[in-house]
């Protein structure tokens, strides 16, 4: 178990490099550059020069990119262009909003995804199966943005009941109590997208385990329904289902840039936009690279919680 | 003398596609404690559906359309389902075709067993636990401790089925139903598994319906024998009369198409034409007219009933067979009793 | 007609065998880890010889995982064989690469068990018995038709089966369409990798008769693979036992199967169900256990740890194969 560990760790350094180099280039080919994003258009060349100078984009593409790869070798993330703050600082502060977001709208997807894709497949062809699959078609058709903007105009504006944006309260606010209320709007319109997608899968997968024949040995055996559902099918329904939710993470963070734009949540996605409108390479690169190790860590926590789940699939070195 | 098992005018429906089909269409099996009954038939002749329709295991879109089932005189089909689960596993047990697919993957050898064990009788974990590795050790698994804690996927094909087995075993059934428990496996393995079939019945005493499309498996295990083709009962006799004097044309043809290693140098099969019907489209008059040689119009237009034909309780289901043999014989059969 | 005559022949008149195969091996290695090191090899074929005649069929037995079906693939040259010879009527084909094989292709041709996952399902059955021919040169899309109508004939299959798909047939039908389709290119070597265990009893019946009238009236030379013993001796002339991906007794049909020498071949014949319920109560010894894993063949003899016979020289010293028409790889042979 260790030396696979260790392994998956080893080989994810050169990927995590191929991504830092791909993501530069693709920066580097996109128009524009920090320094003209910054400045007033009315700015003096000589000062845009100087500015240029200062920031190092006057040496050769690969040189820049040396230097960044230094200074990561260094535990130097660099500073942002726009704000001259330390980038490791900024995504600091930044990332946590984003992971309880995510991680909040996971969960709740989970919550109302497994028991109701279950619920459909056991009660196949039923009324409650037809409104489901109807509901998780809706669920999935709507797009986020248009949820985002419909939930704060009926539940900020109309009731008033919730905060229309931010992660806490500017007077006074800030508990715990404060931020989940924040977090419930834009929390939903993530998981709703989620749950939508993900009742059909856990229904499919659980409508495949149900044929098997294990199933009808349960029943032969003189199995109650509940254990041979909960106890026989359930574990072996999950197995595809683990995947599919751990490659939802990646999505997760890709789909919060909008969400965080929406809700105004202090997150990295904000970040992230604020930074690919101002070129701010380093930034982009640093986010870029967290965002990189973020999906491979969720690919090895997956595999390894499918090892540990399925007694098929072991990892020896 | 009470029947352990009576199967009455038994039907199975299936929803399908193209409407409903009914592969088992009205048979009749009767079972004495302790005898062995094989029920012969090809893919489509529905001896599947009929053994799982026994527990009512027929699974999605499938029904028993008529008919009852009786255990020990008790009617299953009319049980409700927690009245039924105290007969699966308890009374009746079943062994399956695919072993490699009728144990959870994602559950150890030793937690299937223990489950099965705890189903019907009061034991603590701990004490179902030494009763699984006997059981293990009886039907012939070297290591029972160790196997316990493995998963089924580390086993071979022939292991899978005595883990099978002993889950079916464990609550010392008065019935076991074997579904094809041989056709997966190599024929060193199925000669072991008949082996460990026969000890079973030798000590418990206990009554088998095996299912197989092998007559070699039926001569090695069957007291009685029932020949299914396309949903019916075509002959029922029992094993050594069934194989010195087959009377029906199937089961002729059957035994005709069977190469055997012994046989003479350039002798042919006779192969029966054609192929098995599908439910969605049974023949009228004899299921069997279109593939049998000796069909004339009766056969084409009307069914034969099956009926005794021989001493000992021969049945056939064929107008020539009728024909050629004198009512004197079939009147003797029916006085004689059996069924 | 007479297959007698046939095998007298041979043993006067020494003829150069159509397919000789040496010391033949095909190793799978066992990958572990991310980088795919080798950390050891199934030797589903380990050494294997043998000759087959023109005109004659060989027939191969054995429990799965011993390796026949991967020795049929291997000669075909559709598996990567590790060591070892392949000689195709003298020519040597098992260092060849696949675009030297390809002209040799129309050659040799298989059987498969499973007629319908080897018929392309999107062509009609005219096309999957043109197309082979006209693609090796052998007819041009004329001459090719009335090829079709032979090929039909001679499986026994309706004319109005020509623009159909393949699963519109029954089971058995589709096996005679992979049969006619294997015939479309006249090999001279048929490979038959268990060509009727996936049918319905009544309709092996009709397999193994047509297959038997082909190779009387088109001479055949066949591989006949299969773990079933009454199919294998109903069309075989000679007969190969295979254990552990090794041949363990070899010899004319009626000899292995009236007086097996090797004990496994022995407690083979014995485990086949006799279709007779008075022999039931027969005295018979059985195998014990279930094969091992040809990742890790025991030393010695690869039988010894099921064999009731076994001594300390076969757990120790593996037996070669030894003996005339009627060769054993046993330290002690019965009878």
């Amino acid at each position: 178990m260790f030396p696979y560990l260790l392994r998956r760790l080893l080989i994810a350094i050169p990927v995590l490099l191929g991504i830092t180099v791909i993501n530069f280039v693709i920066m580097k080919l996109a128009p524009g550059n920090p320094v003209e994003m910054l400045i007033d258009p009315n700015t003096p060349p000589e000062l845009i020069e100087a500015k240029k100078q200062m920031l190092g984009l006057h040496s050769p593409a690969y040189v820049q990119y040396f230097k960044w790869l230094q200074g990561l070798a260094h535990g130097q993330l660099g500073y942002s262009f726009s704000s001259y703050a330390p980038v490791s600082h900024l995504i600091g502060e930044r990332i946590g909003p984003t992971l309880l977001l995510a991680f909040a709208a996971l969960f709740a997807g989970l919550l109302v995804a497994l028991p109701v894709g279950i619920f459909s497949a056991t009660r196949r062809n039923t009324r409650f199966d037809y409104l489901m699959t109807g509901l998780s078609f809706v669920g999935t058709s709507i797009p986020p943005f248009f949820l985002g903007l419909g939930l704060i105009y009926v539940f900020a504006l109309k009731l008033g009941w919730l905060p229309p944006g931010g992660m806490r309260d500017l007077n006074g606010g800030g508990g715990l109590g404060d931020t989940l209320l924040h977090l419930l709007l834009p929390a939903t319109v993530l998981a709703v997208a989620i749950v939508g997608k993900k009742i059909r899968y856990v229904r499919a997968s659980m409508l495949d385990v149900l044929k098997q024949d294990y199933l009808r040995t349960a029943r032969a055996k003189g199995a109650r329904e509940f254990a041979v559902i909960y106890r026989h099918a359930l574990r072996n329904a999950l197995l595809p289902i683990l995947t599919v939710f751990g490659s939802e993470i990646p999505l997760l963070l890709g789909g919060s840039i909008l969400i965080e734009q929406i809700f105004q949540w202090p997150g990295i996605g904000q970040l992230a936009m604020q930074s690919i409108l101002s070129r701010d390479y380093p930034t982009l690169m640093a986010l870029n690279l967290v965002a990189a190790a973020v999906v491979l860590a969720t690919n090895l926590l997956v595999d390894l919680l499918y090892s540990a789940a399925d007694p098929r699939v072991r990892y020896d070195a | 003398m009470a029947y352990l098992l009576e199967v009455e005018e038994l039907s199975v429906s299936f929803r399908t596609e193209g409407g409903e089909i009914t592969p088992v269409d009205g048979i009749r099996i009767a079972l004495n404690p302790g005898e062995t009954m094989c029920i012969v038939g090809e893919s489509g002749s529905g001896k599947s559906a009929a053994a799982l329709a026994i527990l009512r295991l027929l699974g999605e879109g499938g029904r028993i359309s008529g008919g009852s089932v009786r255990l020990n005189g008790e009617d299953l089909v009319s049980k409700t389902g927690a009245e039924l689960r105290s007969f699966r596993g308890k009374e009746v047990a079943m062994i399956f075709q695919e072993p490699m697919t009728a144990l959870n993957p994602v559950l150890s050898v030793g937690s299937q067993l223990i489950e099965a064990i705890r189903l019907h009788s009061k034991r603590s974990r701990k004490e179902a636990r030494r009763v699984a590795a006997e059981l293990l050790r009886s039907v012939g698994i070297p290591r029972p401790e160790a196997v316990l804690g493995e998963y089924p996927h580390s086993l071979s094909g022939g292991m899978r089925q005595r883990v099978v087995i002993a889950m079916a075993l464990a609550s010392e059934p008065k019935l076991l139903i074997a579904d094809e428990p041989t056709t997966a496996l190599d024929v060193t393995i199925q000669a072991q598994i008949l082996e460990l079939m026969k000890r079973f019945r030798e000590r418990s005493g206990a009554a088998i319906v095996l299912i197989t499309h092998d007559l070699g498996v039926v001569a090695e295990m069957a007291d009685r024998v029932a020949v299914l083709y396309a949903g019916r009962i075509v002959e029922e006799a029992d094993v050594f009369s069934l194989f010195e004097n087959p009377l029906h044309p199937y089961t002729q043809g059957l035994m005709r198409s069977v190469p055997s290693p012994d046989a003479v140098r350039g002798q042919r099969l006779v192969p029966i034409p054609g192929s098995v019907p599908s439910p969605a489209a049974m023949p009228a008059g004899c299921r069997f007219h279109d593939r049998c040689p000796q069909a004339d119009r009766r056969c084409r237009e009307e069914e034969p009933p099956l009926e005794p034909v021989r001493a000992g309780g021969h049945k056939a289901r064929c107008w020539a067979v009728r024909e050629r043999l004198p009512a004197t014989d079939a009147t003797v059969a029916s006085v004689g009793g059996g069924l | 007609m007479n297959p007698n005559i046939q095998a007298t022949n041979r043993t006067e008149l020494p003829e150069a065998p159509l397919l000789r195969v040496e010391n033949l091996k095909t190793y799978y290695p066992l990958r572990r880890g991310t980088f795919g090191r080798a950390a050891g090899f199934v030797r589903a074929v380990d050494g294997v010889s043998l000759d087959v005649y023109r005109g004659e069929t060989m027939g191969i037995v054995g429990e799965s995982g011993c390796g026949k079906s991967t020795l049929g693939r291997t000669i075909l040259r559709l598996e990567p064989s590790r060591e070892g010879r392949i000689y195709l009527g003298g020519e040597e084909i098992a260092s060849y690469s696949q675009r030297r094989m390809r002209p040799l292709r129309p050659r040799m041709q298989m059987i498969f068990q499973d007629p319908f996952a080897s018929l392309n399902p999107r062509k009609t059955v005219r096309d999957l018995l043109a197309e082979p021919p006209i693609a090796h040169g052998l007819a041009d899309r004329r001459s090719v038709q009335s090829r079709v109508g032979r090929l039909l004939e001679w499986v026994g299959l309706p004319k109005t089966a020509l623009d159909r798909y393949p699963h519109e047939f029954s089971g058995g039908q589709r096996q005679r369409i992979g049969i006619a389709r294997a015939l479309s290119l006249e090999p001279e070597l048929i490979v038959c990798d268990e060509p009727v265990s996936a049918l319905d009893v009544s309709v092996q019946a009709q397999i193994l008769n047509l297959l038997k009238d082909l190779q009387e009236e088109l001479k055949l030379t066949c591989l006949f693979i299969a773990h079933g013993l009454g199919a294998v001796s109903y069309l075989s002339s000679r007969v190969a036992v295979m254990y552990l991906g090794k041949i363990v007794e070899i010899g004319p049909k009626e000899d292995l199967i009236g007086r097996p020498l090797h004990p496994y071949t022995r407690l083979l014949w014995n485990s086949n169900p006799v279709s007779d319920p008075r022999l039931r109560e027969r005295d018979r010894t059985l195998p014990a256990g279930d094969p091992p894993s040809p990742a890790n063949p025991p030393p010695g003899c690869r039988f010894h740890p099921r064999c009731p016979y076994a001594s300390r020289k076969c757990r120790e010293e593996e037996p070669p194969l030894a003996g005339g028409r009627h060769a054993v790889a046993c330290h002690y042979p019965l009878d």
